[in-house]
């Protein structure tokens, strides 16, 4: 890695370890994971020319994160009615199991106002702090608690109670 | 805390671990602007596959695979599965002796796994034999399929070799084999296909992995996995419906990728090359002119003759101008059940035809190869090389020629980084290589150990070697909704041979696909056509480069104006049912074309 461009190298890494984790969440939010794919693409390689800009207000990774979730929001506008979630996520069929209903599970989760949807998504698929989510939604710590809280509460009834939404 | 265990298991059946495939950091500093040199793209390799067995590593099964030690004992050594049945074997065993290349030794079949699909049965069995393993898929009970042959068991076989590399935790065997053919409707187009009824893809898996998923146009599919092997059936999958790519999982659920190459269908396909370049010599270090095989001018009678194997009919095209053959089958590899047919055809008493030579690689059940004069037969280097999918499923290709006397042994090198060391004797040569390890360099040796002869295979010779778009590099450039929410995708990105391809894809899994050669100014003035796809209708069409517009009146009076891309058409129709006229427009508005189209 070159060191002469250490923000550089820092992204590179960044890409590497976080990859799956960006990607994701890109998926969660687009809906399919090429357009997702290049979402995160196009993300990091805006990261790139914008980095001389980054003024160390968030750690580097939140900065990297907010421009991956603005990407992949700016596919998602492109592609309206688009289901917040990947078509492909469960298995179209399976020989192992019986095949799956149409899951009420993501239901409601597209039924999430937005940012208890994305709060979900950096929390479960980005693995993110707190923190984190607050810089990446431009709210503040105590409102991610209070925004997953409420998600959590909209989820317990399909989870605990499937038919509560059918 | 109950709560958020039960919704981060939720969560993961949702959106899946999409795995490491598509990262790539080259793509993002193209994207950005910068440019990479050599040393650092090579710098970045080396992080990739540092990085990527430190991902690995975290979990026991992705572990293994990173210490090269993926548990395949159950197949290298052991017994996986339960015996097959006594009918089951007697079976295997008619067909084997009635063979042209029987598999050596009757080989005890292992009963894997069975299903019911499609009113059907399926039935895997394994068996090794030599230095492959083979997978033998039977079907049972498949409706209007007796009798004519697309019932017949699939049999496949891979390199035992393939296992103790272990690139990955999975070995895909059998991609995508039909069975049941479908009837066409009376008035079906002259090229279209008929459905298969049931279509399957099989392999293997090492100890510890839990889950197979294959990833077709229609999404996942989740494979039966037991008795150290997975088998997915599709029950009726559209006509060109192909496994793109297959992901194990272990108990911790991590997402292994599982080489895979697609199966070829029609012309449309361009399954992906690996990438990597093959290692080994690349420069010539004694020069050959011509060569010849001695044995076969002078007629020793090497290997077997043809009617011992009950070959009666050899494959010899007219073209070659019979006269006297002299002709013997081989065993470059006596592992192998597959056979090489080499003959020396002399042209026709007083005939002013020349000699010729042919080489035919000889199956269960099939012949396959060609000939050539002898006097041209090495032509610029001292063997010969053809490609063929003999007993390979798809997923591996066999390599086989002839080799002249110049040459004592021979090399394939592989992009995997693996040298395989090529069965050659009695001047043929004969293995199978997978298709996701190409590109790859074939290398001839001298007694001395100079390199006498080499070639280079820069795709996977199962693909198509046209145009393709380079991976990763294509870009949505439009995305139309029609109704009842169906969606078409136009992808647009470089060709591998410096022009455009581009690729429709449609709701329910439909696609279209095409390449363009660079300023491209040809083709149709205006080619269009309404497709049904997801419930919604759509026109897709191709115009040429002095086509600004196409205006589209519907039956209702209505009408919509649509921009080409590269010269693509796509365009979500409201309405259906009656006529509608499509027209090409140049940049002023003139009429290039008209066609008039009825809707479904």
């Amino acid at each position: 890695m070159s060191s002469a461009d250490p923000q550089l190298t820092e992204l590179e890494a960044l890409y590497r370890a976080r990859f799956e984790r960006f990607l994701r969440v890109a998926v969660a939010i687009v809906g399919e994971r090429e357009r997702a794919l290049d979402a995160v693409q196009d993300a990091f390689a805006g990261a790139i020319r914008a980095r001389r800009g980054f003024r160390a207000e968030a750690s580097l990774e939140a900065w990297v994160w907010r421009a991956v979730v603005n990407a992949a929001h700016s596919v998602r506008r492109r592609e309206r009615n688009s289901l917040p979630l990947a078509r492909g996520s469960e298995p179209a069929s399976t020989n192992g199991r019986p095949a799956g209903e149409r899951s009420d599970f993501r239901a409601r989760i597209a039924a999430l106002p937005e940012r208890q949807r994305l709060a979900v998504f950096l929390r479960y698929y980005g693995d993110l702090e707190y923190a984190e989510i607050a810089y990446v939604l431009g709210i503040k710590t105590g409102t991610v608690s209070a925004t997953l809280s409420a998600a959590h509460a909209s989820l317990r009834r399909v989870i605990t109670d499937p038919e509560e939404v059918r | 805390m109950e709560m958020q265990e039960r919704l981060r298991a939720e969560l993961e059946t949702l959106v899946p671990r999409p795995g490491m495939s598509g990262s790539d950091w080259s793509d993002v500093l193209s994207r950005s602007g910068r440019r990479r040199s050599t040393l650092r793209r090579r710098a970045s390799t080396v992080a990739i596959v540092a990085l990527s067995l430190g991902l690995l590593a975290a979990s026991p099964l992705a572990g293994a695979i990173a210490g090269g030690v993926a548990d395949f004992s159950a197949w290298l050594t052991g017994q996986p599965g339960t015996p097959a049945s006594s009918q089951e074997q007697r079976e295997f065993e008619r067909a084997n002796s009635r063979s042209w290349a029987q598999f050596p030794n009757s080989p005890a079949l292992r009963r894997l796994i069975t299903t019911q699909v499609a009113g059907a049965s399926f039935e895997l069995l394994g068996f090794r034999t030599g230095d492959s393993l083979c997978l033998r898929l039977v079907a049972r009970g498949l409706p209007g399929a007796e009798g004519n042959g697309a019932n017949a068991p699939a049999t496949s076989c891979a390199p035992l070799r393939e296992l103790r590399s272990a690139r990955a935790p999975a070995l895909v065997v059998l991609t995508d084999h039909p069975f049941g053919a479908g009837e066409l409707p009376a008035d079906a187009p002259l090229d279209s296909y008929a459905q298969a009824r049931a279509q399957a893809t099989a392999g293997i898996v090492a100890d510890g992995v839990r889950r197979l998923l294959l990833e077709d146009q229609r999404g996942e599919h989740q494979a039966l996995v037991a008795s150290n092997a997975f088998l997915f059936v599709a029950e009726r999958p559209p006509v060109g419906t192909r496994t793109r790519r297959a992901f194990a999982l272990g108990e911790d659920g991590q997402r292994i990728d599982v080489p895979l190459a697609q199966a070829p269908f029609g012309t449309s396909q361009t399954p992906d090359a690996a990438r990597g370049e093959p290692s080994g010599p690349s420069q010539i270090e004694r020069k050959l002119a011509g060569g010849s095989i001695g044995w076969l001018q002078r007629h020793e009678p090497r290997g077997h003759s043809p009617e011992e194997l009950g070959l009666t009919r050899l494959p010899i095209p007219p073209s070659a101008r019979v006269g006297p053959v002299f002709s013997r089958v081989l065993a470059p590899d006596p592992s192998s059940s597959m056979r090489m047919l080499l003959a020396l055809v002399d042209p026709p008493p007083g005939s002013a035809g020349e000699q010729n030579i042919c080489v035919d690689v000889v199956s269960a059940g099939a012949i396959a190869g060609g000939c050539s004069p002898a006097r041209s037969f090495f032509p610029g280097r001292p063997f010969s090389v053809s490609f063929s999918s003999a007993l390979g499923g798809d997923q591996y290709v066999t390599v086989s020629g002839a080799a002249s006397d110049d040459v004592a042994r021979m090399e394939l090198y592989l992009a995997t980084g693996e040298r395989i060391v090529v069965p050659l004797r009695d001047n043929v040569y004969l293995l199978q290589a997978a298709r996701t390890s190409f590109p790859a360099r074939l290398v001839a040796y001298d007694e001395q150990g100079r390199v006498v002869g080499l070639q280079t295979f820069a795709h996977d010779p199962l693909s198509d070697a046209g145009p393709r778009p380079l991976p990763g590099k294509q870009r949505v450039r439009k995305v139309v909704t029609g109704r009842h929410g169906a969606k078409a995708v136009l992808r647009v990105g470089p060709s591998s041979a410096g022009g455009s391809c581009w690729r429709i894809s449609y709701t329910g899994g439909a696609d279209a696909s095409g390449c363009l050669p660079k300023g491209y100014r040809g083709g149709p003035k205006l080619e269009a056509f309404a497709r049904e796809a997801g419930g919604g209708l759509f026109l897709e069409g191709q115009v040429r480069a002095n086509v600004a517009s196409v205006g589209v009146r519907l039956h209702n009076g209505r009408g919509l104006t649509v921009r080409p891309i590269e010269g693509i058409l796509l365009a979500a129709l409201p309405a259906t049912g009656g006529p509608i006229v499509v027209r090409a427009l140049g940049a002023r508005g003139e009429i290039r074309a008209i066609r008039r189209l009825r809707l479904p």
